[in-house]
Protein backbone atom coordinates (compact mmCIF):
# COMPACT_ATOMS: atom_id res chain seq x y z
CA UNK A 1 0.00 0.00 0.00
CA UNK A 2 1.29 3.41 -0.95
CA UNK A 3 1.60 6.36 1.36
CA UNK A 4 0.29 9.83 0.75
CA UNK A 5 1.20 13.08 2.40
CA UNK A 6 -1.77 15.31 2.99
CA UNK A 7 -0.70 18.86 3.67
CA UNK A 8 -3.28 21.10 5.30
CA UNK A 9 -3.25 24.86 5.16
CA UNK A 10 -5.91 27.23 6.22
CA UNK A 11 -7.03 29.77 8.70
CA UNK A 12 -9.61 29.85 11.44
CA UNK A 13 -11.81 32.73 12.35
CA UNK A 14 -10.31 34.84 15.08
CA UNK A 15 -12.10 35.27 18.37
CA UNK A 16 -13.70 31.85 18.66
CA UNK A 17 -15.04 30.98 22.08
CA UNK A 18 -13.52 28.05 24.01
CA UNK A 19 -16.63 25.97 23.27
CA UNK A 20 -16.40 26.74 19.55
CA UNK A 21 -12.70 25.85 19.49
CA UNK A 22 -13.42 22.54 21.16
CA UNK A 23 -16.18 21.95 18.63
CA UNK A 24 -13.73 22.38 15.74
CA UNK A 25 -11.14 20.17 17.42
CA UNK A 26 -13.71 17.43 17.98
CA UNK A 27 -14.55 17.41 14.28
CA UNK A 28 -10.89 16.86 13.39
CA UNK A 29 -10.61 14.17 16.08
CA UNK A 30 -13.66 12.30 14.85
CA UNK A 31 -12.31 12.40 11.31
CA UNK A 32 -8.79 11.17 12.15
CA UNK A 33 -10.27 8.53 14.44
CA UNK A 34 -12.30 7.22 11.53
CA UNK A 35 -9.20 7.04 9.33
CA UNK A 36 -7.23 5.33 12.09
CA UNK A 37 -9.98 2.75 12.62
CA UNK A 38 -9.72 1.78 8.94
CA UNK A 39 -5.94 1.55 9.21
CA UNK A 40 -5.59 4.43 6.79
CA UNK A 41 -3.79 6.87 9.10
CA UNK A 42 -0.07 6.50 9.68
CA UNK A 43 0.44 9.66 11.71
CA UNK A 44 -0.01 13.40 11.70
CA UNK A 45 1.81 16.45 12.97
CA UNK A 46 1.30 20.14 13.25
CA UNK A 47 3.73 22.36 11.40
CA UNK A 48 5.14 25.39 13.16
CA UNK A 49 3.29 28.64 12.69
CA UNK A 50 4.90 31.25 10.50
CA UNK A 51 8.36 29.72 10.34
CA UNK A 52 8.46 28.55 6.73
CA UNK A 53 11.48 29.24 4.53
CA UNK A 54 11.80 29.02 0.79
CA UNK A 55 15.32 28.17 -0.29
CA UNK A 56 16.25 28.91 -3.89
CA UNK A 57 19.15 29.98 -6.01
CA UNK A 58 18.65 32.92 -8.27
CA UNK A 59 20.74 32.68 -11.40
CA UNK A 60 20.84 28.90 -11.38
CA UNK A 61 24.10 27.03 -10.87
CA UNK A 62 26.26 30.09 -11.48
CA UNK A 63 25.07 31.96 -8.41
CA UNK A 64 27.33 31.69 -5.42
CA UNK A 65 24.81 31.45 -2.60
CA UNK A 66 21.26 30.19 -2.29
CA UNK A 67 18.58 32.74 -1.44
CA UNK A 68 16.42 32.15 1.57
CA UNK A 69 13.10 33.88 1.96
CA UNK A 70 10.33 33.60 4.48
CA UNK A 71 7.22 31.94 3.36
CA UNK A 72 5.81 30.61 1.23
CA UNK A 73 2.58 31.24 3.00
CA UNK A 74 1.26 34.38 4.57
CA UNK A 75 0.54 32.81 7.88
CA UNK A 76 -1.41 34.37 10.67
CA UNK A 77 -1.77 33.41 14.29
CA UNK A 78 -5.01 31.60 13.58
CA UNK A 79 -3.54 29.40 10.89
CA UNK A 80 -4.05 25.68 10.78
CA UNK A 81 -1.00 24.04 9.27
CA UNK A 82 -0.05 20.41 9.46
CA UNK A 83 0.14 17.15 7.63
CA UNK A 84 -1.04 13.58 7.82
CA UNK A 85 0.56 10.51 6.27
CA UNK A 86 -2.20 8.26 4.95
CA UNK A 87 -2.11 4.69 3.66
CA UNK A 88 -4.03 4.35 0.44
CA UNK A 89 -3.89 2.22 -2.72
CA UNK A 90 -3.79 5.11 -5.15
CA UNK A 91 -4.72 8.77 -5.64
CA UNK A 92 -8.36 7.86 -6.14
CA UNK A 93 -8.54 6.31 -2.72
CA UNK A 94 -6.42 9.00 -1.07
CA UNK A 95 -8.63 11.75 -2.45
CA UNK A 96 -11.73 9.86 -1.37
CA UNK A 97 -10.32 9.59 2.14
CA UNK A 98 -9.83 13.33 2.51
CA UNK A 99 -12.99 14.39 0.69
CA UNK A 100 -14.95 14.50 3.94
CA UNK A 101 -12.25 16.16 6.02
CA UNK A 102 -13.53 18.92 8.30
CA UNK A 103 -10.42 20.83 7.34
CA UNK A 104 -11.96 21.75 4.00
CA UNK A 105 -14.06 24.33 5.83
CA UNK A 106 -10.86 26.21 6.69
CA UNK A 107 -8.59 25.69 3.72
CA UNK A 108 -7.38 23.34 0.99
CA UNK A 109 -5.65 19.99 1.35
CA UNK A 110 -2.73 19.08 -0.87
CA UNK A 111 -2.41 15.36 -1.51
CA UNK A 112 0.98 14.04 -2.67
CA UNK A 113 1.98 10.44 -3.16
CA UNK A 114 5.16 9.50 -1.34
CA UNK A 115 7.41 8.13 -4.06
CA UNK A 116 9.23 5.06 -2.83
CA UNK A 117 11.80 3.59 -5.17
CA UNK B 1 12.59 9.87 8.87
CA UNK B 2 12.30 8.75 12.47
CA UNK B 3 13.29 12.04 14.10
CA UNK B 4 9.75 13.41 14.23
CA UNK B 5 7.51 12.25 17.04
CA UNK B 6 5.29 9.55 15.67
CA UNK B 7 1.94 9.46 17.30
CA UNK B 8 -0.10 6.32 17.14
CA UNK B 9 -3.43 7.93 16.47
CA UNK B 10 -5.54 5.09 17.80
CA UNK B 11 -4.01 5.59 21.21
CA UNK B 12 -3.67 9.32 21.21
CA UNK B 13 -6.99 10.37 19.82
CA UNK B 14 -9.03 9.65 22.89
CA UNK B 15 -12.31 11.24 23.78
CA UNK B 16 -12.17 14.78 25.02
CA UNK B 17 -13.97 15.66 28.23
CA UNK B 18 -17.13 17.56 27.39
CA UNK B 19 -16.70 21.28 27.97
CA UNK B 20 -12.98 20.80 28.67
CA UNK B 21 -12.00 24.01 26.86
CA UNK B 22 -14.67 26.10 28.54
CA UNK B 23 -14.00 24.76 32.01
CA UNK B 24 -10.23 24.79 31.65
CA UNK B 25 -10.47 28.35 30.37
CA UNK B 26 -12.16 29.54 33.57
CA UNK B 27 -9.79 27.61 35.80
CA UNK B 28 -6.67 28.78 33.98
CA UNK B 29 -7.69 32.44 33.89
CA UNK B 30 -8.43 32.26 37.62
CA UNK B 31 -5.15 30.57 38.35
CA UNK B 32 -3.02 32.94 36.27
CA UNK B 33 -4.76 36.12 37.44
CA UNK B 34 -4.47 34.93 41.05
CA UNK B 35 -0.72 34.50 40.70
CA UNK B 36 0.01 37.62 38.64
CA UNK B 37 -2.58 39.87 40.25
CA UNK B 38 -6.03 41.03 39.17
CA UNK B 39 -4.57 43.96 37.19
CA UNK B 40 -3.29 41.31 34.74
CA UNK B 41 -6.71 39.74 34.19
CA UNK B 42 -6.72 40.78 30.53
CA UNK B 43 -3.23 39.37 29.99
CA UNK B 44 -4.28 36.09 31.63
CA UNK B 45 -7.34 35.85 29.38
CA UNK B 46 -5.25 36.40 26.26
CA UNK B 47 -2.68 33.82 27.32
CA UNK B 48 -5.43 31.28 27.92
CA UNK B 49 -7.06 32.04 24.58
CA UNK B 50 -3.70 31.50 22.86
CA UNK B 51 -3.15 28.23 24.69
CA UNK B 52 -6.55 26.94 23.58
CA UNK B 53 -5.85 28.02 20.01
CA UNK B 54 -2.52 26.24 20.10
CA UNK B 55 -4.20 23.10 21.40
CA UNK B 56 -6.71 23.27 18.58
CA UNK B 57 -3.90 23.62 16.03
CA UNK B 58 -1.73 20.85 17.47
CA UNK B 59 -4.24 18.29 18.66
CA UNK B 60 -6.10 18.41 15.37
CA UNK B 61 -3.12 16.70 13.73
CA UNK B 62 -1.33 14.97 16.53
CA UNK B 63 -4.12 13.81 18.81
CA UNK B 64 -4.85 14.77 22.39
CA UNK B 65 -1.98 14.47 24.88
CA UNK B 66 -2.23 12.30 27.98
CA UNK B 67 -2.98 15.16 30.37
CA UNK B 68 -4.75 17.74 28.26
CA UNK B 69 -5.38 20.18 31.08
CA UNK B 70 -1.77 20.16 32.28
CA UNK B 71 -0.66 20.66 28.66
CA UNK B 72 -2.98 23.65 28.30
CA UNK B 73 -1.85 25.13 31.58
CA UNK B 74 1.84 24.79 30.71
CA UNK B 75 1.31 26.57 27.40
CA UNK B 76 -0.85 29.28 28.99
CA UNK B 77 1.75 29.94 31.69
CA UNK B 78 4.50 30.26 29.10
CA UNK B 79 2.41 32.60 26.97
CA UNK B 80 1.56 34.71 30.00
CA UNK B 81 5.21 34.93 31.06
CA UNK B 82 6.24 35.91 27.52
CA UNK B 83 3.60 38.64 27.44
CA UNK B 84 4.58 39.84 30.90
CA UNK B 85 8.23 40.03 29.88
CA UNK B 86 7.35 42.08 26.83
CA UNK B 87 5.15 44.36 28.89
CA UNK B 88 7.49 44.92 31.83
CA UNK B 89 10.82 44.80 30.04
CA UNK B 90 10.98 48.49 29.30
CA UNK B 91 10.01 49.49 32.79
CA UNK B 92 11.70 47.11 35.16
CA UNK B 93 14.28 44.53 34.30
CA UNK B 94 13.90 42.47 37.43
CA UNK B 95 10.20 42.06 37.80
CA UNK B 96 9.46 40.02 40.88
CA UNK B 97 6.73 38.17 39.04
CA UNK B 98 9.30 36.80 36.63
CA UNK B 99 12.01 36.04 39.13
CA UNK B 100 11.95 33.03 41.38
CA UNK B 101 8.48 32.31 40.17
CA UNK B 102 7.09 28.84 40.74
CA UNK B 103 4.88 29.31 37.74
CA UNK B 104 7.12 27.42 35.39
CA UNK B 105 6.11 24.22 37.07
CA UNK B 106 2.57 23.29 36.24
CA UNK B 107 0.58 22.09 39.21
CA UNK B 108 0.56 18.32 39.36
CA UNK B 109 -3.11 17.98 40.18
CA UNK B 110 -4.39 20.85 38.16
CA UNK B 111 -8.13 20.32 38.57
CA UNK B 112 -8.06 20.08 42.34
CA UNK B 113 -5.47 22.77 42.98
CA UNK B 114 -7.62 25.35 41.37
CA UNK B 115 -10.87 25.24 43.32
CA UNK B 116 -9.59 27.99 45.56
CA UNK B 117 -8.52 30.11 42.58
CA UNK B 118 -11.93 29.69 40.97
CA UNK B 119 -13.71 30.63 44.20
CA UNK B 120 -11.54 33.73 44.53
CA UNK B 121 -12.40 34.63 40.95
CA UNK B 122 -16.14 34.23 41.57
CA UNK B 123 -15.90 36.55 44.56
CA UNK B 124 -14.04 39.17 42.56
CA UNK B 125 -16.46 38.98 39.61
CA UNK B 126 -19.41 39.37 42.00
CA UNK B 127 -17.85 42.16 44.06
CA UNK B 128 -20.58 44.51 45.37
CA UNK B 129 -18.60 47.51 44.05
CA UNK B 130 -19.31 46.39 40.46
CA UNK B 131 -22.64 47.17 38.76
CA UNK B 132 -25.09 44.26 38.78
CA UNK B 133 -25.07 43.69 35.04
CA UNK B 134 -21.27 43.65 35.03
CA UNK B 135 -21.15 40.99 37.74
CA UNK B 136 -23.19 38.61 35.62
CA UNK B 137 -21.24 39.27 32.43
CA UNK B 138 -17.87 39.07 34.15
CA UNK B 139 -18.74 35.82 35.92
CA UNK B 140 -19.86 34.21 32.68
CA UNK B 141 -16.82 35.46 30.79
CA UNK B 142 -14.10 34.85 33.32
CA UNK B 143 -15.35 31.89 35.36
CA UNK B 144 -17.72 30.32 32.85
CA UNK B 145 -15.44 30.62 29.81
CA UNK B 146 -18.20 32.03 27.59
CA UNK B 147 -17.31 34.38 24.77
CA UNK B 148 -18.65 37.92 24.48
CA UNK B 149 -20.92 36.73 21.64
CA UNK B 150 -22.30 33.87 23.73
CA UNK B 151 -23.01 36.16 26.68
CA UNK B 152 -24.68 38.69 24.37
CA UNK B 153 -26.86 35.92 22.95
CA UNK B 154 -27.81 34.74 26.44
CA UNK B 155 -28.93 38.20 27.51
CA UNK B 156 -30.30 39.32 24.14
CA UNK B 157 -27.82 42.10 24.11
CA UNK B 158 -25.34 43.44 21.57
CA UNK B 159 -21.80 41.99 21.73
CA UNK B 160 -20.43 45.55 21.73
CA UNK B 161 -22.50 46.37 24.82
CA UNK B 162 -21.23 43.32 26.68
CA UNK B 163 -17.65 43.98 25.57
CA UNK B 164 -17.84 47.54 26.83
CA UNK B 165 -19.33 46.39 30.12
CA UNK B 166 -16.44 43.95 30.56
CA UNK B 167 -13.80 46.55 29.74
CA UNK B 168 -15.29 48.93 32.28
CA UNK B 169 -15.49 46.23 34.92
CA UNK B 170 -11.85 45.30 34.41
CA UNK B 171 -10.83 48.93 34.61
CA UNK B 172 -12.79 49.26 37.84
CA UNK B 173 -11.05 46.16 39.21
CA UNK B 174 -7.67 47.77 38.46
CA UNK B 175 -8.55 51.27 39.62
CA UNK B 176 -10.23 50.25 42.85
CA UNK B 177 -7.84 47.34 43.40
CA UNK B 178 -10.68 44.91 43.99
CA UNK B 179 -9.20 41.85 45.69
CA UNK B 180 -8.90 38.48 43.98
CA UNK B 181 -9.38 36.42 47.12
CA UNK B 182 -11.96 34.52 49.08
CA UNK B 183 -13.06 37.25 51.55
CA UNK B 184 -12.03 37.35 55.19
CA UNK B 185 -14.54 36.10 57.73
CA UNK B 186 -15.72 39.59 58.73
CA UNK B 187 -16.85 40.49 55.22
CA UNK B 188 -17.72 37.00 54.04
CA UNK B 189 -21.45 37.26 54.75
CA UNK B 190 -22.01 40.35 52.58
CA UNK B 191 -19.73 39.14 49.78
CA UNK B 192 -21.26 35.65 49.77
CA UNK B 193 -24.75 37.16 49.56
CA UNK B 194 -23.67 39.07 46.45
CA UNK B 195 -22.27 35.90 44.87
CA UNK B 196 -25.47 33.98 45.61
CA UNK B 197 -27.57 36.76 44.08
CA UNK B 198 -25.56 36.56 40.88
CA UNK B 199 -25.85 32.75 40.73
CA UNK B 200 -29.59 32.99 41.40
CA UNK B 201 -30.01 35.51 38.57
CA UNK B 202 -27.86 33.38 36.30
CA UNK B 203 -30.03 30.34 36.96
CA UNK B 204 -33.26 32.28 36.46
CA UNK B 205 -31.95 33.78 33.25
CA UNK B 206 -31.32 30.26 32.03
CA UNK B 207 -34.57 28.86 33.44
CA UNK B 208 -36.80 31.33 31.68
CA UNK B 209 -34.92 33.11 28.98
CA UNK B 210 -36.67 36.44 28.59
CA UNK B 211 -36.93 36.36 24.86
CA UNK B 212 -35.68 34.74 21.72
CA UNK B 213 -36.45 31.26 20.52
CA UNK B 214 -35.13 29.23 23.40
CA UNK B 215 -37.33 29.03 26.41
CA UNK B 216 -34.57 27.54 28.51
CA UNK B 217 -30.87 28.08 28.28
CA UNK B 218 -29.80 24.87 29.91
CA UNK B 219 -26.13 25.84 29.75
CA UNK B 220 -26.73 28.86 31.98
CA UNK B 221 -28.64 26.69 34.46
CA UNK B 222 -25.87 24.11 34.43
CA UNK B 223 -23.19 26.74 34.98
CA UNK B 224 -25.12 28.27 37.90
CA UNK B 225 -25.48 24.82 39.47
CA UNK B 226 -21.80 24.04 38.94
CA UNK B 227 -20.67 27.28 40.60
CA UNK B 228 -23.06 26.81 43.51
CA UNK B 229 -21.65 23.31 44.03
CA UNK B 230 -18.18 24.84 43.94
CA UNK B 231 -19.11 27.10 46.86
CA UNK B 232 -20.31 24.05 48.79
CA UNK B 233 -16.99 22.32 48.17
CA UNK B 234 -15.21 24.81 50.42
CA UNK B 235 -15.90 24.73 54.19
CA UNK B 236 -15.71 28.53 54.35
CA UNK B 237 -18.45 29.09 51.80
CA UNK B 238 -20.39 25.86 52.23
CA UNK B 239 -23.09 27.51 54.31
CA UNK B 240 -26.72 26.59 54.84
CA UNK B 241 -28.12 29.29 52.52
CA UNK B 242 -25.89 27.89 49.76
CA UNK B 243 -27.46 24.46 50.31
CA UNK B 244 -30.87 26.16 50.12
CA UNK B 245 -29.99 27.86 46.83
CA UNK B 246 -28.66 24.64 45.33
CA UNK B 247 -31.80 22.79 46.48
CA UNK B 248 -33.93 25.44 44.79
CA UNK B 249 -31.94 25.18 41.55
CA UNK B 250 -32.06 21.38 41.54
CA UNK B 251 -35.81 21.23 42.23
CA UNK B 252 -36.37 23.55 39.28
CA UNK B 253 -33.80 21.92 37.01
CA UNK B 254 -35.36 18.51 37.66
CA UNK B 255 -38.51 19.81 35.95
CA UNK B 256 -36.67 21.17 32.90
CA UNK B 257 -37.17 18.05 30.74
CA UNK B 258 -40.94 18.29 31.24
CA UNK B 259 -41.19 22.04 30.94
CA UNK B 260 -41.02 22.23 27.19
CA UNK B 261 -43.42 20.20 25.07
CA UNK B 262 -43.05 19.07 21.50
CA UNK B 263 -42.17 21.95 19.21
CA UNK B 264 -40.51 23.84 22.05
CA UNK B 265 -43.72 25.07 23.65
CA UNK B 266 -44.00 26.06 27.28
CA UNK B 267 -45.91 23.64 29.47
CA UNK B 268 -47.40 24.86 32.72
CA UNK B 269 -46.75 22.95 35.90
CA UNK B 270 -50.27 21.54 35.73
CA UNK B 271 -49.78 20.25 32.17
CA UNK B 272 -46.35 18.70 32.64
CA UNK B 273 -45.80 14.97 32.40
CA UNK B 274 -44.41 14.41 35.88
CA UNK B 275 -42.87 11.12 34.80
CA UNK B 276 -40.38 13.25 32.89
CA UNK B 277 -39.17 15.01 36.01
CA UNK B 278 -35.65 13.98 36.91
CA UNK B 279 -36.16 11.93 40.08
CA UNK B 280 -32.46 11.58 40.85
CA UNK B 281 -32.04 15.34 40.72
CA UNK B 282 -35.11 15.86 42.89
CA UNK B 283 -33.62 13.45 45.43
CA UNK B 284 -30.40 15.48 45.43
CA UNK B 285 -32.45 18.63 45.90
CA UNK B 286 -34.20 17.18 48.94
CA UNK B 287 -30.77 16.23 50.34
CA UNK B 288 -29.49 19.79 50.08
CA UNK B 289 -32.79 21.17 51.34
CA UNK B 290 -32.37 19.06 54.46
CA UNK B 291 -28.82 20.33 54.96
CA UNK B 292 -30.05 23.90 54.67
CA UNK B 293 -32.44 23.53 57.61
CA UNK B 294 -29.98 24.16 60.43
CA UNK B 295 -29.20 27.74 59.46
CA UNK B 296 -30.89 31.12 59.48
CA UNK B 297 -33.91 31.14 57.19
CA UNK B 298 -33.31 33.12 54.00
CA UNK B 299 -35.43 33.79 50.92
CA UNK B 300 -33.59 30.91 49.24
CA UNK B 301 -34.87 28.58 51.98
CA UNK B 302 -38.47 29.65 51.43
CA UNK B 303 -38.21 29.44 47.65
CA UNK B 304 -36.68 25.98 47.97
CA UNK B 305 -39.55 25.04 50.31
CA UNK B 306 -42.10 26.16 47.70
CA UNK B 307 -40.30 24.18 45.00
CA UNK B 308 -40.21 21.15 47.32
CA UNK B 309 -44.00 21.21 47.71
CA UNK B 310 -44.37 21.00 43.93
CA UNK B 311 -41.75 18.25 43.76
CA UNK B 312 -43.57 16.24 46.42
CA UNK B 313 -46.93 16.37 44.60
CA UNK B 314 -47.52 13.32 42.43
CA UNK B 315 -50.17 15.19 40.44
CA UNK B 316 -51.29 18.81 40.10
CA UNK B 317 -54.41 18.05 42.12
CA UNK B 318 -52.29 16.66 44.95
CA UNK B 319 -50.40 19.96 45.34
CA UNK B 320 -50.62 21.42 48.82
CA UNK B 321 -51.52 24.98 47.73
CA UNK B 322 -52.32 26.29 51.21
CA UNK B 323 -48.75 25.37 52.24
CA UNK B 324 -47.39 27.18 49.20
CA UNK B 325 -49.54 30.23 50.00
CA UNK B 326 -48.12 30.25 53.54
CA UNK B 327 -44.57 30.09 52.22
CA UNK B 328 -45.31 33.03 49.93
CA UNK B 329 -46.60 34.96 52.94
CA UNK B 330 -43.12 34.43 54.43
CA UNK B 331 -41.38 35.25 51.18
CA UNK B 332 -43.03 38.66 50.71
CA UNK B 333 -41.55 39.59 54.08
CA UNK B 334 -38.05 38.18 53.44
CA UNK B 335 -37.86 39.38 49.85
CA UNK B 336 -40.46 42.03 49.19
CA UNK B 337 -40.84 42.54 45.47
CA UNK B 338 -43.72 43.03 43.02
CA UNK B 339 -42.87 39.69 41.36
CA UNK B 340 -43.07 37.88 44.70
CA UNK B 341 -46.41 39.58 45.35
CA UNK B 342 -47.62 38.39 41.95
CA UNK B 343 -46.62 34.80 42.68
CA UNK B 344 -48.26 35.01 46.09
CA UNK B 345 -51.49 36.15 44.44
CA UNK B 346 -51.39 33.14 42.13
CA UNK B 347 -50.84 30.83 45.12
CA UNK B 348 -53.81 32.45 46.87
CA UNK B 349 -55.84 31.80 43.75
CA UNK B 350 -54.91 28.13 43.75
CA UNK B 351 -55.61 27.76 47.47
CA UNK B 352 -58.71 29.91 47.78
CA UNK B 353 -60.13 30.54 44.32
CA UNK B 354 -60.08 33.02 41.47
CA UNK B 355 -61.94 35.78 43.34
CA UNK B 356 -59.29 36.05 46.09
CA UNK B 357 -56.54 35.91 43.48
CA UNK B 358 -58.01 38.75 41.43
CA UNK B 359 -58.36 40.81 44.61
CA UNK B 360 -54.66 40.24 45.35
CA UNK B 361 -53.64 40.98 41.76
CA UNK B 362 -55.67 44.20 41.44
CA UNK B 363 -53.26 46.50 43.34
CA UNK B 364 -50.33 45.17 41.28
CA UNK B 365 -51.82 46.53 38.04
CA UNK B 366 -50.58 50.01 38.90
CA UNK B 367 -47.14 48.74 39.96
CA UNK B 368 -44.60 50.41 37.60
CA UNK B 369 -42.10 47.54 37.97
CA UNK B 370 -44.66 45.15 36.49
CA UNK B 371 -45.83 47.42 33.68
CA UNK B 372 -43.87 45.47 31.06
CA UNK B 373 -44.19 42.08 32.78
CA UNK B 374 -46.32 39.76 30.64
CA UNK B 375 -46.91 37.30 33.49
CA UNK B 376 -49.11 39.76 35.42
CA UNK B 377 -51.50 40.24 32.52
CA UNK B 378 -51.37 36.53 31.80
CA UNK B 379 -52.24 35.70 35.44
CA UNK B 380 -55.16 38.16 35.34
CA UNK B 381 -56.32 36.51 32.12
CA UNK B 382 -56.12 33.00 33.57
CA UNK B 383 -58.05 34.01 36.68
CA UNK B 384 -60.78 35.78 34.71
CA UNK B 385 -61.05 32.68 32.53
CA UNK B 386 -61.37 30.53 35.64
CA UNK B 387 -64.02 32.91 36.98
CA UNK B 388 -65.92 32.46 33.70
CA UNK B 389 -65.44 35.95 32.30
CA UNK B 390 -64.00 35.14 28.87
CA UNK B 391 -64.21 38.76 27.67
CA UNK B 392 -61.93 39.96 30.48
CA UNK B 393 -59.70 36.94 29.97
CA UNK B 394 -59.27 37.70 26.26
CA UNK B 395 -58.59 41.35 27.07
CA UNK B 396 -55.73 40.44 29.42
CA UNK B 397 -54.26 37.79 27.12
CA UNK B 398 -54.10 40.45 24.41
CA UNK B 399 -52.43 42.79 26.85
CA UNK B 400 -49.90 40.11 27.81
CA UNK B 401 -49.08 39.61 24.13
CA UNK B 402 -48.13 43.29 23.86
CA UNK B 403 -45.30 42.83 26.42
CA UNK B 404 -41.88 41.41 25.68
CA UNK B 405 -41.57 37.64 26.09
CA UNK B 406 -39.92 34.65 24.44
CA UNK B 407 -41.28 33.07 21.26
CA UNK B 408 -42.56 29.88 23.01
CA UNK B 409 -44.23 32.01 25.70
CA UNK B 410 -45.84 34.07 22.96
CA UNK B 411 -47.20 30.92 21.29
CA UNK B 412 -48.54 29.77 24.65
CA UNK B 413 -50.37 33.07 25.19
CA UNK B 414 -51.79 32.92 21.68
CA UNK B 415 -53.15 29.42 22.28
CA UNK B 416 -54.77 30.55 25.51
CA UNK B 417 -56.27 33.56 23.78
CA UNK B 418 -57.76 31.36 21.05
CA UNK B 419 -59.21 29.06 23.69
CA UNK B 420 -61.04 31.81 25.55
CA UNK B 421 -61.96 33.59 22.33
CA UNK B 422 -63.71 30.39 21.22
CA UNK B 423 -66.09 30.88 24.14
CA UNK B 424 -66.49 34.48 23.37
CA UNK B 425 -67.29 36.22 20.11
CA UNK B 426 -64.32 38.53 20.40
CA UNK B 427 -66.18 41.63 21.57
CA UNK B 428 -64.97 43.20 24.77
Amino acid sequence: MAQFMVIARGSLTAGMSPAEMQGVLEKYMAWTKGLAAQGKLDHGNKLQNGTGRVVGRKGGEKAAKPTITDGPFSETKEVIGGYWILNAADYDEAVKLVADSPHLAYGPLEVRAVDVI
Amino acid sequence: MSSHRRATPEQRVGPLVADLFRRASGRMVASLARRFGPQYLGLAEEAVQEALMRALQTWSFHGVPDKPEAWLFRVAVNRALDALRRETNAREKNNELLLGSDLMAAPHDFANDNVDDELAMIFMCCHPALPHASRLALTLKTVGGLSVEEIAAAFLSEPATIAQRLVRAKKQIRDQRLPLDVPRTDELAERLASVLDVLYLLFNEGYSAHGGDNLIRADLCAEAIRLTRLLLASPKTGQTQVHALLALMLFQAARLPARVGEGGDLLLLADQDRARWDDAMTAQAFGHFEKSMSGVKTAFHVEAAIASVHAAASSPAATDWPAIRDFYDELVVLKPSPVTALNRAVAIGMAEGAGQCLAALQPLLTEPALAEYHLLASAMAAMWAQAGNTAKAAHFYREALRKPCSAPERRFLQRQLQRVAAHHTGRE
